[in-house]
């Protein structure tokens, strides 16, 4: 079972994908009928009115794209922080690999020249 | 220890560790995973790049259609997307680069170097003993046998390093896909919105007089049986009798190919947790000991991969046929 490396990403329950779908609709159906109800208009308050909520609404939709994904901010830095760590100790992995493969040469010359010398001493 | 002993004890030893070496599905399992982290990284620096151009972009088709500019407000949280998709290209980065270490750890033959160094050894061993005038002190199968248990050795040392990394990457793959699953819906209403603004104001400045649409005509007329003319093509967008019919069918087809091209990006972004998931089940695979099923990664990151390169392929003005799309 793997380690748990960092607490889980905060939960969007479908509720707050739900109002992020309404922001998101109330915003793009906005924009896309704009040029019409722009033309429609009659006056320069009119005008103003439509401009201000078109800018509100996308005020909120950027407001809300980034405030969903500032809520896993903290987990996406975990995630790296873990990320950079095990990096490190892959590489520490590797050099330990390496190290020990001198290691069994090493150990397996030094028993054998302690044999050739329990021969000489016997000899 | 007689030399039948010896020679059984290092036989089983042999046998117990020297299973086969599991570097080669480390290395595949390396390459899929540094593949599918890379391409999920371009994908977000795409995004990346075009939150530079969108409030440009912004700025420009309000001036051109009455729309208000992007508010301060914003424009900040715009920032904040753009901070959001960065850190989030960095992490699937930094997911590469354990896969390169990964990699590294694979191959590495741990097995052959023990091997080769043991050689020398024996080599300046004999040599020294013939110099002492003891030459019989490291006879060749005992060599040969010990050679091979150091070998061994060395590969289930290699082989339980690899495994431990995989488990460890495998949590990490865990983490990061409940994350882009979590966020894929935030994904691709941002690209959506990038698109969207994207062609408005190429639309806006069309219709100023910025912008011919020769790239659209000239992929639409037939090159087999006509050459294409700009400063015909000219002529008839801006004097011809069928004109506004020809700005039209314009404005149409490029808000079909948008449609297609969205369709496309919301593909791309379901694609990134499902290879994840695929990447997982490989992973536990390899830990097991069970074969890889390289032909369910292989698919789903051709599949991905297709997606990018038709999406590029887009973005350059090139259509493509519905029946090429994944």
């Amino acid at each position: 079972m793997p380690r748990k490396t960092a607490s889980a990403p905060a939960t969007h329950p479908q509720t707050q994908l739900d109002v992020f779908r309404s922001i998101e609709t109330n915003y793009w159906q906005l924009d896309d009928g704009f040029d019409i109800a722009y033309a429609a208009c009659k006056t320069a308050a009119q005008r103003k009115q439509l401009r201000d909520t078109l800018s509100a609404a996308e005020d909120a939709y950027w407001a809300a794209v980034a405030d969903a994904l500032a809520d896993n901010s903290t987990f996406v830095q975990q995630l790296r922080d873990d990320l950079d760590k095990k990096n490190a100790e892959v590489k520490h992995q590797l050099e330990n690999l390496k190290s020990i493969s001198a290691f069994l040469v090493a150990a397996t010359e030094a028993t054998r020249l302690a044999a050739a010398l329990a021969r000489l001493a016997a000899v | 220890m007689d030399a039948r002993r010896f020679l059984a004890v290092v036989a089983v030893l042999v046998l117990a560790t020297g299973c086969a070496s599991t570097r080669p599905a480390a290395t595949a399992l390396a390459s899929q995973g540094g593949t599918a982290s890379r391409t999920i990284e371009a994908a977000f620096a795409r995004t990346e790049a075009d939150l530079d151009l969108l409030v440009d972009r912004r700025i420009l088709q309000s001036a051109l259609s009455g729309r208000p500019a992007p508010s301060a407000r914003a424009q900040a949280d715009i920032d904040r997307v753009q901070a959001a998709i960065s850190s989030r290209r960095r992490l699937c980065g930094d997911l590469a680069t354990l896969y390169d270490g990964f990699a590294a750890l694979a191959a590495y033959d741990a097995s052959a170097e023990v091997t080769r160094a043991f050689g020398d050894v024996s080599a300046s061993a004999n040599a020294l003993a013939v110099a002492v005038g003891d030459s019989a002190v490291v006879s060749a199968p005992l060599s040969d046998l010990a050679a091979k248990l150091a070998a061994a050795t060395a590969t289930s040392l290699q082989n339980g390093r690899l495994a431990k990394t995989s488990a460890v990457i495998r949590g990490l793959l865990v983490e990061i896909r409940k994350l882009i699953e979590q966020e894929a819906p935030l994904y691709a209403s941002v690209r959506e919105e990038l698109e969207r603004v994207s062609v408005a104001t190429s639309l806006e400045m069309y219709r100023s007089g910025i912008g011919r649409p020769h790239p659209l005509l000239r992929e639409l007329l037939d090159a087999r049986e006509f050459a294409y003319d700009e400063r015909q093509a000219n002529t008839a967008l801006e004097k011809g009798a069928k004109s506004a019919a020809l700005d039209s069918a314009i404005e149409q087809i490029v808000h079909r190919r948008i449609a297609r091209r969205l369709e496309l990006e919301r593909s791309l972004v379901a694609s990134f947790a499902s290879v994840l998931s695929q990447l997982e089940l490989e992973h536990q695979a390899f830990e097991a000991n069970r074969p890889l099923d390289a032909t369910a990664v292989r698919e789903r990151l051709a599949a991905f991969r297709q997606i990018v390169d038709i999406l590029a392929e887009l973005r350059q003005g090139r259509s493509v046929p519905p029946e090429t799309q994944p």
